[in-house]
């Protein structure tokens, strides 16, 4: 977490922007991009994004601002890519009718970008604590994403009290091959877990069999009271997860928390 | 007491429903005639499309398993070899798949489409003789075979290769964990035993009204009531004993030489009769057959010809969907040590091409003598369906010999049905015990047998025939559940590295 990219619009919450500043301060960043996508001799909102560039430079942040045109989410993540940027959103709620028919950025950037991309949902940062956060959540596959997502997690910035491990599974064909399996699990949890000590007080682990597997974390994410849920992106071929997205795209939208998503590539 | 009871309480609850359904049957026929008919009606009408959508899902489902890398594994250890030679397992699989429906329809079919084809054909035109022969091909094809092998394959991965009960609740472990030694499926299983019990019974009432029919015709023996009972009476007693020599010996022995007893009758009729107008059928249909197969597959016909779609082709798939749990748990058990793709294709379209010829030569024959010798063959099997094939033979050499031989064959088919039957019965009430207990197989075989004699004298067969049709319905349901269910087991496997044990 090198660098952070905050995509911008006049019509953003300046209070939740600065949480967001504040959370992304704590991991020292390199820069803070502040990026705006809006057409050409836009001057209200080129003057808008000067202010809060000077506001937040005043407050000690390493802010830059960047002015694109075009197609949003293409210029988000290219802007991501050429500045190796963790994009961060902040999630309002949005009328499903109206998700459906014109879309949503953060999804498309969710399933275009190939940068870790920040979905702020509610404050992850507490004055009164020393804590970064409280609760978090790894969703696991134990795919070759765990390696990336772990590196954030080891991050020595990155603190938190409960670190919760889950893995939702698909259960064997018999009994026989389904105790092997969970044996397995349970060893890729406890070796995942000593990857990921980072000071956390406690460290658990948890295994879910079943199909839903986006409604599954969901859920235990609402059960656990999790405040930022960290989940890999896997890019799939299959053609039928290319018409229903991945898990990631499934569970950003849905969860009660915070959500990063850690792209694994391919 | 209670641990017997819970061990076999598929078995006590199946027994209890059965015979109440038939002492409904018996006590009140009107009623059973009436609930029986108000649920076929309303089955038909509301889901007939159901039945063709789920049937051709069936086929390109089983075509893809046999194509994809999934056909590679085998339905046992990967050690194992087949337990019954190609011969003997084709013979079981169409003694048990087909048997006696083939016996029978062979020759009513197409002649009772030509006569009666849907209102946009002329009844007796050449347009309906051609439809007549490629819908009974279309009935009688791929589709039922299909039907049958998604059940078959099901239960056969799960318990051969997974290690599994061979049940059909079995199947849904991947879905349902540990709840399948529960209520739920134990409710799958008690389903399978129900729509089992209610085929077959139809199934050997329908054969035996057949063999009385062959019998008055080569007999003194008058075709009445008490003929049937003896019929009845004779075969249980002989399929009893088939049944209680064990699977290997009776099925098989007794399905190897019907299929040759089939195969004899079936090269005599391609010779004596009207070979060339026969094979001239055979390719005329073969070809129209597959040119039209996606079309007939999905011809629900909601603007003309709608009621003979529902009384014909989505009647036929509901009846063999009704045959699946039987059908499928039985060619499960003689198939162990194949490979997916090999069961498939065989078990596809061996059993496919035997039908299409008979059908070809039967119904062909049929078709001559009604077509170009002027016979009116079509107006006396309009009157009896089940004097088709007898009054077929009529007009050929040693038709007394011809007849005695179908009655023979249907005999056997009678008793390779009902001992596959029993069973399957008792493995499906033992919790999946490959040799189940001889008591168990005597109380369904006696129970199939009664029933069918009861049903018979009271004319509740075919409100029976209803209700298996009735049941086609959930096990639709079930057999899409366990499409996915295969898939989730298969792609499990496939996805694990190849451990130090390759046999799991």
């Amino acid at each position: 977490m090198q660098n952070f990219i905050f995509p911008v619009h006049p019509g953003i919450s300046t209070q939740k922007l600065w949480n967001l500043a504040h959370f992304a301060g704590i991991f020292q960043p390199e820069k803070i991009y502040l990026l705006l996508v809006a057409p050409p001799q836009h001057s209200r909102q080129l003057a808008w994004l000067k202010e809060l560039e000077q506001e937040m430079a005043d407050q000690g942040l390493p802010v830059e601002r960047l002015l694109r045109q075009g197609h949003i989410p293409s210029q988000i993540t290219a802007a991501a890519r050429t500045t190796r940027s963790t994009i961060c959103f902040i999630k309002k709620w949005k009328n499903p009718l109206k998700m459906a028919l014109a879309g949503s950025v953060v999804s498309d950037v969710v399933r275009m970008s190939d940068e870790p991309v920040l979905i702020h949902k509610k404050s992850l940062t507490s004055a009164a604590s020393e804590q970064l956060l409280t609760n978090v959540m790894y969703a696991t596959s134990f795919k070759h994403t765990d390696e990336v997502c772990v590196r954030y997690i080891q991050h020595p910035a990155f603190k938190a009290k409960r670190l919760v491990l889950l893995h939702v599974g698909r259960r064997a064909p018999d009994p026989e091959a389904e105790g092997k399996r969970r044996e397995q699990v349970n060893a890729n949890l406890e070796d995942l877990a000593r990857q990921c000590h980072n000071g956390f007080e406690t460290i658990e682990k948890k295994e879910v069999v079943g199909l839903g597997v986006a409604r599954k974390i969901l859920r235990h994410a609402r059960l656990s009271n999790i405040d930022l849920l960290i989940i890999g992106k896997i890019d799939s071929n299959g053609l039928f997860s290319s018409f229903t997205g991945s898990t990631a795209e499934a569970v950003y939208n849905s969860a009660p928390c915070s959500v990063l998503v850690i792209p694994g590539g391919r | 007491m209670v641990e017997w009871g819970q061990k076999n309480i598929v078995f006590l609850a199946s027994l209890v429903v059965s015979l109440a359904v038939i002492i409904l049957g018996i006590g009140r026929p009107d009623l059973f005639e009436a609930i029986s008919g108000w649920l076929h009606t309303r089955i038909l009408d509301n889901f007939g499309w159901g039945y063709l959508l789920s049937s051709l899902f069936f086929l390109v489902f089983s075509i893809g398993l046999a194509v994809s890398r999934f056909g590679e594994l085998k339905l046992g250890q990967d050690h194992e070899k087949p337990q019954y030679g190609y011969f003997g397992w084709f013979a079981m699989l169409f003694a048990a798949g087909m048997g006696i429906g083939l016996i029978f329809w062979g020759v009513a079919e197409p002649l009772s489409h030509y006569t009666a084809p849907p209102g946009n054909l002329d009844p007796r035109s050449g347009a309906a003789a051609a439809f007549a022969m490629r819908q009974s091909f279309f009935h009688w094809g791929l589709h039922p075979w299909a039907i049958y092998i998604v059940m078959s394959l099901a239960v056969a991965y799960f318990s051969f290769r997974r290690g599994m009960p061979p049940l059909i609740s079995s199947c849904f472990y991947p879905l349902l964990g540990e709840r399948i030694n529960g209520p739920l499926g134990y409710l799958i299983d008690i389903l399978s035993v129900l729509a089992t019990i209610f085929g077959i019974v139809t199934s050997l009432g329908l054969g035996a009204i057949q063999i009385t029919s062959g019998l008055a015709a080569i007999s003194p023996l008058p075709d009445v009531f008490a003929t049937t009972l003896g019929v009845i009476a004779i075969v249980t007693v002989l399929f009893m004993i088939s049944s209680l020599t064990g699977l290997d010996k009776g099925i098989q022995m007794l399905s190897k030489a019907n299929i040759i007893l089939a195969l004899l009758l079936l090269a005599f009729m391609l010779i004596v009769g009207p070979t060339v107008y026969i094979l001239s059928i055979f390719t005329t249909t073969l070809g129209q057959y597959f040119s039209n197969l996606l079309e007939m597959s999905l011809a629900s016909n909601p603007f003309e010809g709608y009621d003979w779609t529902k009384s014909w082709t989505m009647f036929y798939w509901a009846w063999w969907i009704s045959w699946a749990p039987f059908v499928g748990l039985f060619v499960a058990s003689i198939s162990r040590g194949r490979t997916i793709r090999e069961f498939i294709l065989g078990a596809m379209l061996v059993p496919t091409l035997l039908t299409f010829v008979w059908f070809s030569v039967f119904g062909g024959a049929g078709l001559h003598l009604q077509i170009v010798s002027e016979v009116d063959i079509s107006g006396q099997v309009a009157e009896n369906v089940s004097v088709a094939l007898f009054q077929l033979f009529e007009h050929y050499p040693l038709s007394n010999l011809l007849t005695l031989i179908t009655v023979l064959l249907l005999m056997v088919f009678f008793i390779t049905s009902a001992d596959s039957a029993t069973y399957v019965l008792a493995m499906m009430t033992s919790n999946g015990e490959l040799r189940p207990a001889n008591w168990k197989k005597i109380v369904w075989g006696i129970t199939v047998s009664t029933t069918a004699c009861i049903l018979l004298f009271t004319g509740g067969l075919e409100a029976l025939q209803r209700m298996a049709i009735t049941a086609a319905l959930p096990f639709a349901i079930i057999m899409l559940l366990l499409c996915y269910c295969l898939w989730l087991g298969m792609s499990y496997e496939l996805s694990q590295p190849p451990g130090p044990n390759p046999d799991k």
